[in-house]
This record gives C-alpha cells, structure tokens and sequence, in this order.
C-alpha cells in the first residue's frame, strides 16, 4: 500500500517537522487542498486531468523542498500505469487479477499521498494546533492529538528497547507478541501518569483561552494554492 | 453532565498517549495488506486482534462517556492528514466510535462485556481502508476495464468485490474485536492485575 513509501523514507513519525523553517503555506490551505485532492482523485475518469494534477502537485512539492519524496511518487505513479497499461493485459490471470485492483487503488491515493507528505514533513505540529483553534476544535481533542503524535517517537524509542531485551533473553515465536506488548503497556501507563502531573502543573486545567507566540496568516499564494484547486475540481464535475 | 464525568487533562493524556499506541497498531496491519488483496479486505481483522490490549487499558483507567468517541476522531484525523487513506477512513472512525459509546452508555462504563462489546464496533473503523473498494465500486471497474483486461479477469474481482464479501469483513471484524478483548483480560489478569496498575 502507499503507506510504504513513507515508512522506507522513515518520515513516519511528524517530529521530524523542521521546526523554525517556513512552512510552505498556511496549514489551512494544505488542509482544504488535501480535501480537494481526496475529491478528484475518486471522482476522476479522465487521465488528462490526473496527469494534471500529478504535475502541479510535483511543482508543490519541488517547491517545498520535498523533492525526493516528489520523484519517488512520480516514479510509483509512472510504474503503476506502465504495470496497468503493458504488463497486466498481457501477463497471467492469476497475477493481473490479485494486483489490478490494488494497483487502482494505490494511483486514486497518491495524490493525497503528496499533499500528505507535504504536510507531515513541512508543517509543525505548533501550527496545525494553531489551526485547529482558529477552527475552534474542542481543546479537548487539540490536547489529545498533541499527546498522541508527540507519542510515536517514544514508542519507537521503547520497542527497540524492547527488541534487545528480547532478544538476550532468547524469545521466539507467539511469546513475542506477548512479551512485547505487555511492557510497551506498562511504560505507557506510567507516562500518562507522569506527564498528567507535569501537565496539571502546567496549568492544562485552566479553562482561560489558550494563547499562541505566532500567527498564521492567508498569503497570495495560499489564494492561488486553493484557486488552482478549485479550477481542478470544477473541471473534473464537468468533464 | 456531572462534573466528576468530564474528562479531565489526565484523562485526555491517558487517552492521548493509549490511542498512539492503537494508532501504530492498526497502521502495522494496514500495511500487511499491501501483501495480497485478501489480506486488505481482512486487515480490520488483523488490527482487531493487535489494537485491544491498548483500547482495554484505555477504557478500564477512563470510566467516562466520550473517551472512545475521542480516540476515533483523533485515529481518524491522523490517518487523514497522512493522505494515506481515503476519505472513507476518518468517516469510518467516527461512525464506529459513534455507535461504541452509544453502546458504552447503555450497557455501563464499568463492566467488561461492555467495553469489550464497545471495541469490536470501535473495530469497523478500520473497515475504511478496503471501503472504497465498495464505495467506489463503479470508478474502479470503469479504470480497470481501461487497461483492456479481458471479461473474464475482471468477474473475478467482482466476485471479490461482492457485497457478500463486505458483510463478511463487517462480521469478521466485530468477532475478532471482541475475541481481541477477551485476550486482553487474559493479559490484564496475568500480569497488569499483579503489577496494580489496571
């Protein structure tokens, strides 16, 4: 699944945001392109306007300094039309029918999958928050997906932990699953524990309205970003 | 609401760092599915079976309406803003969590069966992923007959894309999340009970 791609890239985590660097646009427009692409991607029927699409997110890429993820994803796109065009017609039954389905599947996503990797790669955490108050998402939720997405490197951090010690210890087969949930668990626990009492401190508690050190603001190229995006979807309706 | 039922900024921490967890959990078994078809249509199966353990831990220490409903935005959103997954993913979450504390609040916050019951309808919101394979039956079938496979390839997806085969996945899933909660108390009673810590 497309999923892989970033996983060999190893930008699965978001901490590897470049703080202090200029994202490339206001998150908010990311946001509403990242809809807009989810849109023509599975209303589409023509190819022209797919390749069209492919193309300028590529410049959007380029132009955020995600290059590398750029050409890997054209060069996926390029693959899995070259497999659905040359190679499934003219392969065994057997192989084209597991694969033509999947391979349709990953082409509809790799659109999203370029707003997507701009948005984990370029955008910090601090901003999307930002957003999401701006939009008045409940703290609630804002305080929760915070914690969750700061959690992921810990938990990488901890199963290679957990990895050696199993390792010395010499445990194989089903005992894995056991032996290494239950401690990635216990050390969960103790974290909310921990963190709570820091972020009670902290005054997480205080229902005064939480207050930002930066402002996000639309830009000329955040209009033309979502203008672009507009003509997109228009003409997908209409072809 | 009383006050005591809100949840507080340990809750939403708790709640916070357990749907991290679930999240890399359910991640794992979606990309297992790149493997082989089948095994995209069965992975909400999968990440049943992998992600109970910390959805039980989860809603043992948080006896509160609207945590579940919480873990299903935030999941939800997550695998959005990634662009991974299509729309029908984030819609899948919050339905499930929907329907979850819709069932938490009428059998009770404090009982397993409940929870566990709970779960395994929080479980369809990984049905997302293979979704569109549904959703957008027609759109796929419209491109792969562009290619100019031959009629006989594509009645065989459609056989693998049948309705039949979607209520399958649906009843598998929900089994699977409450036998995923069945074995997280085995774990509970094993060791977290000993430890004192659920």
């Amino acid at each position: 699944m497309g999923i892989r791609a970033n996983i060999m890239l190893g930008r699965a985590n978001f901490l590897e945001n470049t703080r202090g660097e200029k994202a490339p646009a206001d998150p908010r427009t990311m946001i509403i392109l990242l809809f807009m692409v989810n849109i023509i991607a599975f209303s589409d029927k023509s190819i022209f306007i797919e390749l069209i699409t492919i193309a300028l997110l590529f410049s959007l890429l380029v132009y955020s300094r995600c290059t590398r993820i750029g050409f890997i994803l054209i060069g996926m796109f390029a693959s899995i039309i070259f497999l659905q065009y040359y190679v499934f017609p003219n392969s065994l039954p057997v192989f084209a029918t597991i694969f033509s389905m999947l391979s349709v599947y990953i082409r509809k996503i790799i659109p999203s999958l370029m707003v997507g990797s701009i948005i984990i790669k370029r955008i910090p955490m601090s901003y999307l928050i930002l957003v999401f108050r701006k939009w008045r998402v409940p703290e609630r939720i804002i305080t929760i997906l915070s914690v969750t997405i700061r959690y992921f490197p810990a938990i990488r951090e901890e199963s290679t932990h957990i990895k050696d010690a199993m390792k010395l210890r010499g445990i194989k087969g089903f005992a894995k699953i056991e032996a290494y949930t239950v401690p990635l668990m216990l050390s969960a626990i103790n974290t909310a524990e921990e963190l709570s009492a820091a972020a009670v401190t902290r005054g997480i508690e205080n229902p005064i309205k939480k207050t930002s050190s930066f402002d996000i603001q639309f830009s000329i190229k955040d209009y033309v970003f979502i203008a672009a995006g507009i003509l997109l979807v228009i003409s997908t309706i209409l072809v | 609401m009383e006050k005591s039922k809100r949840l507080k900024g340990k809750d939403q921490i708790t709640i916070g760092i357990f749907t991290a967890i679930y999240f890399v959990a359910s991640l794992a078994s979606n990309i297992s599915g790149g493997l082989h078809p089948i095994i995209w249509i069965m992975s909400p199966v999968l990440a049943a079976l992998l992600g109970a353990t910390p959805f039980m831990i989860m809603v043992t220490k948080i006896k509160k309406p609207f945590a579940v409903l919480m873990m299903g935005i935030v999941v939800g959103f997550i695998y959005f803003i990634m662009g991974q997954f299509p729309i029908t993913m984030p819609i899948a979450f919050v339905v499930g969590a929907i329907i979850a504390e819709i069932v938490r609040s009428i059998t009770g916050y404090n009982k397993f069966w409940s929870n566990a019951l709970g779960y395994s309808f929080f479980c369809l919101g990984m049905t997302g992923s293979p979704l569109p394979i549904w959703v957008y039956r027609e759109s796929f079938f419209t491109q792969i007959k562009e290619f100019g496979m031959p009629e006989g390839y594509i009645k065989g997806l459609e056989q693998l894309a049948s309705p039949s085969m979607l209520f399958i996945m649906v009843i598998l899933t929900l089994i699977a999340g409450f036998l995923g909660a069945l074995i997280a108390k085995k774990l509970f009673n094993k060791h977290f009970a000993k430890a004192g810590v659920v």
